[in-house]
């Protein structure tokens, strides 16, 4: 039951157990040493210093749980994060943050960059969404207008709650993640969650034999390689954010949509210009909202409404699309 | 219907408004002529036509193609004549500051990049002769630059000093525009506008008290001089205790329905953990009696 | 410590025309063969659809991204209720010492475990990695109503397992010794299952007071198992699901559909397994009253269901109730409420309609319903998330299943008609020592072979009442 216990998780990848035994073992013991590189590690190498006292330079790095400290440089292994590494890294999350991510309507004209970016990104297919844009329309008598939809990355979660396998989880940093290693394919997180903001392999993915060649480690922050009979879902591009850059959508956009950044910062930065904002002042200044309330979601999204707006309101007849009065 | 024409007339307004500024899409007279400081060769050229896929066809489309958005107002084809009336320093300066649908790219691209982007855009006119600013305007101050930066806690402002040192001898530097910038995790958030130095070098800006530092209110600060023409890149980075004492909360922290079962609700806990046990006690003790009814039987058998 | 062995019920004169007549269907004739191959060919085709669905993936069935829960999740709560019969006969009506119960008892057992134990299969034909079923203990988060449900399914199929095999302990004792003909095998399965029993007393004792524990259990039991399915909906915010009456909503359809089944179950064994002596019109009678019964509490819910978020109209519950009502769900809502509901519910009100051969039609069709009903309760609120389903291709817009989704479907009927058939045919299906006492009571109250001072706490299950 418990999160140590990921050690424990059969590599799940039922075509080629026979072939990859050995490796899963491998992978196992270079997990050992991952696990004790930094506790353990830190421990034996500071003996070892005490010994080899002056006949080393010291240098200074950067451990997992984000500490500088300094070892010799001759007590320097490198380590590749194999993916049980990856796997706690992404359990745990980055401390002292919370992502949140602020859309101006205002300014989106349903390029869909922000779709298209976060697909190849992700392997997706054009009708697998981790984010979407939707045309709405809020009332018979008010303009419709484009919305885009990644997940809420709510503080109150209810697909989260519903999970019978803790594949699905809420990170110390607020991003909501999915385990496809984990996920059993139950789909109960997509009836849980009010803002549609899942999806569900339904067939092997569109990279699946590239998958098969290349055997690639699985990283929960990147949900790659994607796996069939499991849910899939906007990561708030974890990977990305865990070197300092921000998610792929918000890149992607030209229309400088997106602003992503810390709340515990009060800051945040929009794609398209990087300009750095207050987050409590755009959100004061711009009356900005959050989907659903009532739902008691909490969600990490707050949109900026349309008003002012740079772009035509969409027309109702859109192709493809289904206008539908929102709730 | 009829919600439509209550939409499309202010639309006609707005797009005729946006029509007749972007004609006239004033650049202020001292950044027109300004000129790119190198020459554009083929290699900056190169590099110019990187960062326009990158930031500009998405919109523009491919330069002399026609195939830009159709978008209200229309984005003008960098290709076509009418563009290419812009000078050096106007494109710059609309690259740079952007207006209306087109974003500002002065945080996205460096000076130089945006240059790279110019010289790419004139390889679409034939009759285009560059014109390179002269070196002696490079480094307008002769002599070095420094700032310093301190926190007044009495006033709670902060103070940036901009002295120079010229021949042997130091004096501030009146005039200077300065901004000041706090690192935040994907970009610096600048504080306050830019201010100018008194003759005394000083400039003072209010402390952010209330933006979040870390445990005990630091922040990291960066003081940099606007002019980077004048004074080439001059800045100063320390950390001070100007902001608002931040301890962060982990959101995992507290016991929650959506939290893992370590930190699941007690009263769930509870409530499930007996309900198993009661329902399964009763079913092994049930199982006993059966075995009981074995027992009984087989100790008649063995009487009889 | 036991000084004599108590024969007064095998003494008992009636004893072996009884045992005659309810042992007389058991055994593996060549009909139990040729149906069992028969359903055995059924399963098989089934079993390929979910083969192919294995390979494939889901995308052979018509859920997508919107309707991700369709006709599995509605089979699994249909099977679930199905199983709650065995609760309401032995728990409840047990509790409450109805005596007539007493040869339908068993067969309401059969039921319960037959679908319970189907049940947990049926849920993992909707799983998109049933690999991984092992997961759900492994890593089970108590938080998630799937580990309630998994929990408490397996508790009531012990359950309800224990109910149908304590009662049957003294049977299997009688049996083999008056079933010369059968196989040696099931000789042997008989003599390992009457545990030695030898109709003491203090057996007699024991037995009565485990059921009797049993009789407890159950009823939290099988509430909590329904309540804990109703709640797979009732937690997600969305409209249609979001209902603070769906525990006992779902408890009491699943009585209704419950009934049904057991009325179907006791006409089949009524004329084939020639028991009219034992299963009697009147017991039908008394099931088409359940069954009314039943039927009118579920019809009260369903009138709470609709009516209360019908007068609000809040904006999601109006596109809800609107497509159920007038829009591309109604015939079958309306075919469903009336047809498996009310129609019936009138029909019920007279006794010439629970007469064994009409009562039995009209559970059909409350049973087809009651199918159709779950049906309605998953799908529609799918259809209508709170946001717009936009830049999809047609065919993930509405639900439309498939066939190799239908046969995956069918294939949990076939296999509980498996369970019902090898339950029925290798044990009797209505209880022979039960039997024998209850005709013993009619004549002597006396000689009954149970010594009344010891049992004075079990005086209502074992009260005289004469039906």
């Amino acid at each position: 039951m418990s999160e140590e216990s990921n050690n424990k998780v059969p590599d799940n990848r039922n075509q080629n157990e026979g072939r990859k035994s050995r490796r899963d073992f491998l992978k196992n013991v270079g997990l050992f040493g991952a696990a004790t590189a930094a506790g353990a590690g830190a421990i034996y190498s500071g003996y070892k210093y005490e010994q080899n006292k002056g006949s080393s330079e010291m240098v200074r790095v950067l451990t997992e749980d984000n500490r500088l400290v300094m070892i010799p440089r001759d007590q320097i292994q490198t380590v590749t994060l194999d993916q049980d590494a990856l796997q706690k890294r992404g359990r745990e999350g980055l401390e002292g943050h919370r992502w949140v991510m602020v859309i101006d309507l205002a300014k989106c004209r349903n390029a869909r960059k922000c779709v298209d970016a976060c697909q190849s990104a992700h392997h997706l297919r054009p009708h697998e969404y981790h984010i979407t844009t939707l045309v709405m329309k809020d009332a018979p008598n008010t303009a419709p207008y484009f919305m885009p939809k990644p997940c809420q990355h709510c503080d109150n979660p209810p697909c989260v709650s519903v999970c019978p396998v803790n594949a699905t989880f809420k990170r110390q940093d607020g991003i909501v993640l999915i385990d496809n290693e984990r996920c059993i394919g139950c789909r109960f997180c997509i009836s849980a969650c009010p803002y549609s903001a899942r999806m569900f392999h339904w067939q092997e993915p569109v990279m699946a034999d590239t998958y098969e060649e290349e055997q690639p480690d699985y990283d929960v922050e990147l949900n790659v390689p994607q796996r069939k009979g499991t849910i899939s879902k906007c990561l708030f591009s974890a990977d990305l954010v865990r070197v300092g850059q921000l998610p792929y959508c918000v890149t992607a956009c030209p229309n400088g949509v997106f602003y992503f950044g810390d709340e515990n910062q009060d800051a945040v930065t929009n794609g398209t210009t990087k300009e750095t904002v207050r987050l409590s002042q755009l959100l004061k200044q711009n009356a900005g909202y959050r989907l659903m309330p009532e739902l008691g979601t909490k969600p990490r999204v707050y949109y900026l409404p349309p008003k002012n707006r740079l772009f035509d309101a969409p027309d109702e007849d859109m192709t493809g699309t289904q206008i539908q009065e929102t709730v | 219907m009829r919600w439509s024409l209550h939409l499309i007339l202010p639309f006609l307004t707005f797009n005729f408004l946006q029509l007749n500024g972007q004609e006239n899409w004033e650049v202020p007279e001292e950044r027109q002529g300004r000129l790119s400081p190198f020459e554009f060769s083929d290699s900056i050229q190169q590099q110019g036509s990187i960062h326009y896929s990158v930031n500009c066809a998405s919109c523009h489309g491919t330069p002399g193609q026609g195939n830009f958005e159709r978008l209200d107002p229309l984005p003008v084809d960098p290709a076509t004549a009418e563009f290419q009336e812009n000078t050096d320093g106007e494109i710059f300066y609309k690259v740079s500051e952007g207006r209306g649908l087109m974003p500002s790219f002065k945080n996205v691209l460096s000076a130089q990049e945006i240059w790279e982007v110019v010289g790419y855009l004139r390889t679409y006119n034939a009759d285009y002769v560059q014109e390179v600013r002269p070196t002696a305007e490079l480094s307008a101050y002769g002599g070095t630059v420094e700032l310093l930066m301190a926190h007044l806690t009495d006033q709670n402002k902060i103070q940036v000093v901009a002295k120079g040192t010229r021949h042997g001898e130091t004096q501030p530097i009146e005039a200077a525009e300065v901004a000041l910038r706090v690192k935040r995790y994907f970009g610096d958030l600048q504080l306050d506008e830019t201010k100018f130095t008194n003759p005394q070098g000083i400039v003072e800006f209010d402390a952010p008290q209330e933006l979040p530092g870390d445990e005990s209110g630091h922040l990291e600060l960066t003081a940099h001089l606007v002019n980077q023409e004048m004074f080439g890149i001059t800045q100063v980075d320390t950390t001070l205790a100007v902001g608002q004492a931040f301890v962060p909360v982990s959101l995992t922290r507290d016991r929650a329905m959506w939290n893992v079962v370590q930190k699941a609700p007690i009263w769930l806990l509870l409530a499930y953990t007996l309900s198993v046990l009661i329902a399964w006690g009763i079913i092994f003790y049930i199982l006993f009696q059966i075995k009981k009814i074995f027992d009984i039987g087989a100790e008649l058998e063995s009487k009889s | 410590m036991y000084k004599y062995t108590d024969t007064s019920i095998t003494d008992n004169p009636k004893l072996d025309k009884i045992a005659k007549d309810l042992l007389q269907p058991v055994g593996l004739n060549i009909r139990f063969h040729i149906w069992m191959g028969l359903l055995t060919l059924g399963l098989m085709a089934c079993l390929y659809a979910y083969w192919i669905q294995l390979n494939e993936g889901l995308i052979v069935t018509g859920l997508r991204d919107h309707v991700s829960w369709g006709m599995y999740l509605a089979n699994f709560v249909f099977f679930v209720a199905a199983s709650l019969i065995g609760m309401l006969i032995s728990g409840i009506l047990g509790l409450l010492g109805q005596e007539w119960i007493k040869p339908i008892a068993r067969i309401a057992e059969i039921i319960a475990v037959a679908f319970a134990a189907v049940a947990g299969m049926v849920i993992v034909s909707d799983m998109g990695r049933p690999d991984r079923l092992p997961y759900v203990f492994m890593y089970g988060r108590i938080q998630s109503p799937i580990l309630w449900d998994v929990t408490v399914v397996t508790t009531y199929m012990v359950i309800s397992l224990l109910l149908w095999f304590i009662p049957m302990i003294p049977d299997m004792a009688i049996a083999k010794s008056r079933m010369d003909h059968c196989p040696k095998w099931l000789s042997f399965v008989y003599n390992i299952l009457s545990l030695k029993w030898t109709h003491h007393p203090e057996q007699y004792k024991i037995l009565f007071k485990a059921t009797r524990i049993l009789f407890i259990l159950v009823v939290p039991t099988a509430f909590a198992i329904h309540t804990v399915t109703s709640w797979l909906f009732a937690v997600n915010p969305r409209a249609g699901w979001d209902s603070t009456i769906f525990g006992p909503y779902f408890l009491t359809g699943a009585f209704v559909a419950g009934s049904a089944g057991l009325i179907m179950a006791m006409y089949f064994f009524r004329n084939n397994y020639r028991l009219k002596a034992y299963i009697t019109t009147e017991h039908f009678n008394k099931m088409g009253k359940l069954l009314f019964l039943t039927g009118l509490i579920y019809l009260y819910f369903n009138i709470n269901e609709y009516i209360v978020p019908g007068y609000k109209l809040k904006t999601a519950d109006a596109i809800h109730l609107k497509e159920l009502l007038t829009g591309h769900f109604a015939p079958l809502f309306w075919s469903v409420q009336i047809g498996g509901l009310i129609i019936p519910l009138i029909l019920l009100l007279f006794k010439r309609f629970r007469q064994p051969g009409i009562l039995t039609i009209i559970a059909v069709f409350v049973f087809i319903a009651s199918w159709f009903k779950r049906y309605l309760i998953v799908v529609p609120t799918m259809e209508h998330p709170y946001l717009p389903k936009q830049f999809l291709p047609q065919e993930w817009m509405l639900y439309q299943p498939t066939l190799i989704e239908t046969a995956i479907t069918i294939a949990p009927f076939i296999l509980v008609l498996m369970i019902i058939t090898v339950l029925s045919k290798l044990f009797p299906v209505v209880p022979i020592w039960e039997m024998a006492e209850l005709g013993e009571q009619h004549e002597a109250h006396e000689t009954h072979p149970i010594d009344e001072s010891s049992l004075s706490d079990e005086t209502d299950i074992k009260s005289h009442s004469d039906e």
